[in-house]
C-alpha cells in the first residue's frame, strides 16, 4: 500500500479526496486497491466512510461548486464533548427525552460539506437531525441521548475532517453582529422604500410643474414628500445623527459629523420648500441620499463581519481546554476560561493555559516565548511559578491557580489591549470627508443658484434649474467608490491568505512610516533547530537515535536535524538501550553497545565566532559524549524566517523605516540586527529585552513621530503593542489575542506578504483617488452646466445614474492583491462583487 | 383628482406594509443563511432522511 520505495512511479496525482497534488512517492502518501491516491491517512479513512456511507455523490457537489476540501487531518478526541454540562454549553431537553445542541464545525468549505454532514445524520444510530448553518458554521443536532452522545457524532465527523467544538457562551461578539446585520438590512430596505417613494413624488412634482398642476395638488405632494424625506433622515438617518451627536459629546471628529449636517440641512431644505409650497424639492435627493449612505456602511460593515467570522472560526478551534482535577480524585474537563483560583489541573505537555498558578507536582520544561519573547525554554519544578500564557514542553505538571481570568498576567494584558483599542479615535475616512463637504457645496450652490436665476428670471426658471442641480449631483458615487475599492481588495486579500477586518487599515499602509519587528516567531520560525553540528555522522546518528526515545523539543529537533542529514536513518535501525532522561540534565543510554549522553554544554557562551552570511544566533549548545569522551557539539537555535530579510529590504525600498522590537535577550538580538545590516538593511532602531508594556510605550512614541507606524508580530506578547501601532500586523496562528487585536493577520508564515499588502494599499488608494477624481470632474461639469441653465430637469434624472456606473465601474477595476496564482479566479473583476463573501471564507 | 389625497397615502401604506412585513422576515433570522437552504433544496431527499421529517422540521422552528 505505501509507495514510499517506489521511486520510478513516482508521479503526481489529485488527492482522491481532497485534491491536494500528492506525489506518489511521498512517504505519507497511501494508494488504496483501485490505485486511487491519497495524500495522507486521514483522507483514505474520509474516502472509505464517505463510500461506506453511499454518499459519493458528495464529490460530484464538491465539483460543481469548485470548492477546495482541505485534508483530514488526524483527528484529536475531543474529551470536552463527554460533559457539555461543564464546557457550559446550553443542552435543550424536550419532552420526549431528545437532545438538542448547537456545535460549532471547522472545516466547512462549501456546500457540498454541509451536504455530506446533514446525509451522515442518516447513518449515525440516534442522531434524529443535523443541519448546518454555513454563515456561522455551526451544527444543530437532535439527539436521542439513550443511543448516543455529541462526543459520538464528533468522532464520526472528526473522521471526515470536521471538528466539532462547544461553542464558547464568550462569543457574544458573534450574535451580536449578526443583529447589527439585520439592522443594516432593515435600515437598507426602510431608506430603499422612502426613497423609491420620496422618487416617484418627485418625479410627480416635475411633470406637474411641466403640465401645470394645481397648486394644492403640488402641496399635497410636497407634504408627502417632505414626510417621507423626514421618516428617512430620522429613521433609517438615524444612526449618522446619533454617531454624530456622540463624537460630539466625547470631543472627536468624528466621520458622522459631515454627513449629519448634510442631512439636517437636507431636511430642513425639504421641509422649507414645502412649507413655502414653492421653490426647490430637496426631499427625493435626502432620502436617496439615506439610502446610499446606508449602502456604503453595509458593505463597509459587511466586509469586516466577514473576516471576523472566519477569525470567529479560527479562534474556536485554539480553545484551550484543562482538566480540572476534583477534590474527590474524578477528572473534569472544562473550557480553560472556566478555571478558577485553587482549582487543581493537570497541564499535559504541548498545552498551555491562560492562568497562573505555582506546580504542585511534576517537572517540566516551559516555553513563554508567546508572553516574553525569550526564545529559549527553561525549566520548572515543584513550587515554581507557572506563568499564564505559558506552553508546557515535556511531561505532565499539576499546577494550582493562584490567579484565573482577569487577575492573571495574559487577563491583565488582554485588559491593557482592550483599553489600547477603545483609546484609539476612528480615523476619518477620505470618502466620508469629501461626501460630507459635497453635500453641504451642492446645497449651498443650489441656493445660490436658486436665489440668481429667481433674481435674474423668475423663481419657476430658478426651480427648474435648481431640481437639474440637485438631481445631476451625485455624492453617491464618491460615498460608495472607497468602501468598494477596499471591499473589493479585501476580498482579494482573502483568497491570498491575508485577512484584513479593518478595512480602515488597508487605507492607511499606503503611506510608508514606521514598521517595527519582532523577532521570535516572526522574524525567526520561533522553533528550535539543530543549526551545525562538528562531530562526525556516525555519532550525529546515534545520538539522534537516543533522543528519538524523548518528547523534548530539543530532542525532536535533533532527530528532525538527522533525518534531514540523511533521509535513510531511522531510529529502528540502532539498537537503544538503558535509556534515562532527567530533566535539565539530558539523556543518555547504550547505542548499539555504545554509551552515550547528551547533556548542555558549559561553554555557550563562548561560542566560536560565526560567519554573517548566514544568521545564527545559539540559543542552546549541547554535547555529545561517548563512553565519556566529547565527539562534538549540537549548536540549536531558531532559525531566521525564509524570505525575512528579502522582505524587510523591499520594503525598505518603498520607504519603510524598520525597527527590531524584542523581548528576547539583547546578545540574540544583536546577533540578528548584526545580520540585517550585514544584508544590506538599514535599522532605525534595535530594541531587545522589551516588555509588552515597554513595546507598548515604543510604539506609543513612533506613532507620534511617523506618519504610519505598523506593527508585526506574533503571540500574545505583541499583543498591547499590535494593537496599540496604526496597523498590527499578526503572523502565525496560536496567539490568541493576536488575532483579535490585529487588523490584519497573515496566518501561514508569509511573511513576504506585507509588501504585497503594501504594494495593494497603494493602488487601493490610488484607485479610490482616480474615482474621487473622476467623480468630482463630472460633478464640476454638470453642476456648473446645471447652474447656467443648461440641463432640463429630466435629462438629469436620465443621467444621474451615469456618473454612479463609471465610478463603480472604475473602483472594479482597482488592481489589488494581483493573482499570483489565478486558476480559480482568471476573471478577478468579473467576481469581484459577488465573490468576496465567499472568498473569505476559503 | 381629488383622488390622489386617498390614493397616495394608500399606496404608501400598502407599501408600508410590505416594508414591515420584510422587517418581521430580516428580525426573525430568514436572512441569516443565504446559503445552505439554497443547496439544500436542489439535493434529493433520501429515503431514510423523510423518516426523520419531524424531527427535522423541529429543528427549523425553533430559532436560536
Amino acid at each position: 500500500m505505501a509507495t514510499a520505495n517506489e521511486p520510478d512511479r513516482a508521479s503526481t496525482h489529485p488527492c482522491a479526496h481532497c485534491g491536494l497534488p500528492t506525489r506518489t512517492d511521498d512517504p505519507a502518501a497511501f494508494l488504496d486497491n483501485s490505485a486511487r491516491v491519497f495524500c495522507c491517512h486521514g483522507c483514505m479513512g474520509a474516502y472509505a466512510l464517505i463510500h461506506e456511507c453511499g454518499l459519493q455523490d458528495f464529490y460530484a457537489l464538491r465539483d460543481q461548486s469548485h470548492s477546495e476540501i482541505s485534508p483530514v487531518k488526524s483527528y484529536r478526541k475531543q474529551h470536552v464533548l463527554d460533559d457539555l454540562e461543564a464546557a457550559g454549553v446550553p443542552v435543550e431537553t424536550f419532552a420526549d427525552g431528545l437532545c438538542r445542541v448547537q456545535l460549532s464545525v471547522d472545516g466547512l468549505h462549501c456546500a457540498a460539506c454541509s451536504w455530506l454532514i446533514e446525509k451522515m445524520q442518516g447513518t449515525v444510530p440516534g442522531l434524529k437531525s443535523a443541519r448546518v448553518r454555513m454563515s456561522d458554521a455551526t451544527l444543530d443536532m437532535v439527539y436521542d441521548p439513550q443511543v448516543t452522545s455529541p462526543r459520538k457524532v464528533a468522532e464520526r465527523l472528526g473522521t471526515l475532517g470536521y471538528i466539532l467544538s462547544p461553542i464558547d457562551s464568550r462569543d457574544e461578539g458573534e450574535s451580536a453582529d449578526r443583529w447589527l446585520q439585520r439592522d443594516h438590512w432593515i435600515g437598507m430596505a426602510t431608506s430603499f422604500f422612502l426613497a423609491a417613494n420620496a422618487m416617484w413624488i418627485g418625479i410627480s412634482l416635475y411633470a406637474g410643474e411641466a403640465s401645470g398642476m394645481d397648486h394644492s395638488h403640488a402641496t399635497f405632494l410636497r407634504w408627502m414628500g417632505a414626510s417621507l424625506g423626514l421618516l428617512s433622515a430620522i429613521g433609517p438617518g438615524r444612526i449618522f445623527f446619533s454617531s454624530a451627536w456622540t463624537s460630539l459629546r466625547a470631543g472627536v471628529p468624528h466621520v458622522d459629523i459631515p454627513v449629519a449636517l448634510g442631512l439636517a440641512v437636507g431636511t430642513a431644505g425639504s421641509l422649507v420648500g414645502a412649507a413655502l409650497g414653492e421653490g426647490n424639492i430637496y426631499f427625493d435627493s435626502l432620502a436617496s441620499l439615506v439610502f446610499l449612505l446606508r449602502v456604503g456602511r453595509y458593505i463597509q460593515f459587511r466586509a469586516q463581519y466577514r473576516a471576523g467570522l472566519s477569525l470567529t472560526r479560527l479562534l474556536r478551534s485554539h480553545h484551550e481546554m484543562a482538566v480540572r482535577l476534583e477534590s474527590d480524585g474524578s477528572i473534569v474537563t472544562i473550557p480553560a476560561h472556566r478555571l478558577q483560583v485553587d482549582d487543581v489541573v493537570e497541564v499535559l505537555p504541548g498545552q498551555s493555559l491562560p492562568v497562573d498558578g505555582i506546580v504542585i507536582k511534576g517537572s517540566s520544561l516551559l516555553q513563554t516565548a508567546w508572553i516574553t519573547g525569550e526564545s529559549r525554554p527553561f525549566p520548572v519544578s515543584a513550587g515554581m511559578e507557572w506563568v499564564g500564557g505559558a506552553q508546557n514542553l515535556q511531561s505532565p505538571l499539576l499546577i494550582r491557580v493562584t490567579a484565573a481570568g482577569d487577575q492573571s498576567r495574559i487577563g491583565r494584558l488582554r485588559e491593557m489591549v482592550r483599553q489600547a483599542t477603545a483609546q484609539r479615535t476612528p480615523m476619518t475616512q477620505l470618502a466620508d470627508r469629501v461626501g460630507g463637504i459635497f453635500v453641504i457645496v451642492v446645497l449651498v450652490l443650489a441656493i445660490g443658484t436658486f436665489a440668481a436665476w429667481s433674481w435674474i428670471a423668475s423663481p419657476a426658471v430658478a426651480a427648474g434649474h435648481t431640481i437639474a442641480l440637485l438631481t445631476i449631483a451625485c455624492p453617491c458615487a464618491l460615498a460608495l467608490a472607497a468602501p468598494l475599492v477596499i471591499t473589493v481588495a479585501l476580498g482579494r486579500a482573502a483568497r491570498e491568505q491575508i485577512w484584513i477586518r479593518d478595512g480602515n487599515a488597508l487605507e492607511r499602509l499606503a503611506k510608508p512610516g514606521i514598521l517595527w519587528i519582532d523577532k521570535t516567531g516572526t522574524l525567526t520560525l520561533g522553533d528550535l533547530s539543530v543549526l551545525n553540528w562538528d562531530g562526525t555522522a556516525d555519532d550525529l546518528k546515534r545520538a539522534a537515535a537516543l533522543e528519538s526515545r524523548s518528547e523534548h523539543p530539543v530532542a525532536r529537533a535533533i532527530v528532525a536535524f538527522a533525518s534531514q542529514q540523511d533521509p535513510t536513518w531511522h531510529p529502528t535501525h540502532y539498537r537503544v538501550d538503558n535509556v534515562l532522561q532527567s530533566y535539565g540534565e539530558g539523556i543518555r543510554g547504550t547505542v548499539d553497545g555504545l554509551y552515550y549522553e547528551l547533556r548542555g554544554s558549559d561553554h555557550q557562551e563562548q561560542m566560536p565566532k560565526q560567519d554573517t552570511d548566514s544568521y545564527m544566533p545559539i540559543c542552546q549548545a549541547i554535547d555529545v559524549f561517548c563512553n565519556g569522551v566529547r565527539h562534538g557539539t549540537l549548536r540549536m537555535g531558531d532559525r531566521e524566517r525564509p524570505g525575512a530579510v528579502d522582505a524587510l529590504k523591499s520594503l525598505s525600498q518603498r520607504g519603510w523605516n524598520i525597527g527590531l522590537l524584542s523581548g528576547d535577550r539583547a546578545n540574540i538580538v544583536e546577533a540578528l540586527s548584526d545580520r540585517l545590516k550585514g544584508a544590506g538593511l538599514t535599522l532605525v532602531a534595535t530594541k531587545s529585552e522589551q516588555s509588552p508594556e515597554q513595546k507598548m510605550e515604543t510604539i506609543m512614541k513612533s506613532r507620534r513621530m511617523y506618519p504610519t507606524t505598523v506593527m508585526v508580530g506574533d503571540g500574545i506578547n505583541d499583543a498591547a503593542a499590535l494593537s496599540t501601532a496604526d496597523i498590527g500586523i499578526a503572523i502565525r496562528g496560536p496567539g490568541e489575542v493576536s488575532l483579535r487585536n490585529a487588523p490584519i493577520f497573515i496566518p501561514g508564515n508569509q511573511i513576504d506578504s506585507i509588501v504585497r499588502l503594501v504594494d495593494s494599499s497603494k493602488s487601493a488608494v490610488r484607485g479610490i483617488h482616480a474615482c474621487f477624481a473622476a467623480s468630482l470632474l463630472y460633478n464640476t461639469i454638470t453642476i456648473s452646466l446645471a447652474i447656467s441653465g443648461w440641463i432640463h430637469p429630466l435629462i438629469a434624472a436620465l443621467f444621474m445614474p451615469l456618473s454612479g456606473i463609471t465610478v463603480l465601474t472604475m473602483a472594479l477595476l482597482v488592481r489589488t492583491f494581483p493573482s499570483t496564482n489565478s486558476q480559480s479566479y482568471p476573471d478577478g473583476k468579473s467576481n469581484a462583487g459577488l465573490g468576496t463573501s465567499r472568498q473569505v471564507e476559503i | 383628482m381629488s383622488v390622489l389625497y386617498i390614493a397616495l397615502p394608500l399606496a404608501i401604506l400598502l407599501g408600508g406594509i410590505g416594508l414591515v412585513a420584510c422587517w418581521y422576515c430580516i428580525r426573525s433570522g430568514q436572512y441569516d443563511d443565504l446559503e445552505s437552504p439554497s443547496v439544500r433544496m436542489l439535493i434529493d431527499e433520501s429515503p431514510e432522511r423523510n423518516a426523520n421529517d419531524e424531527d427535522t422540521n423541529r429543528c427549523d422552528h425553533v430559532q436560536p
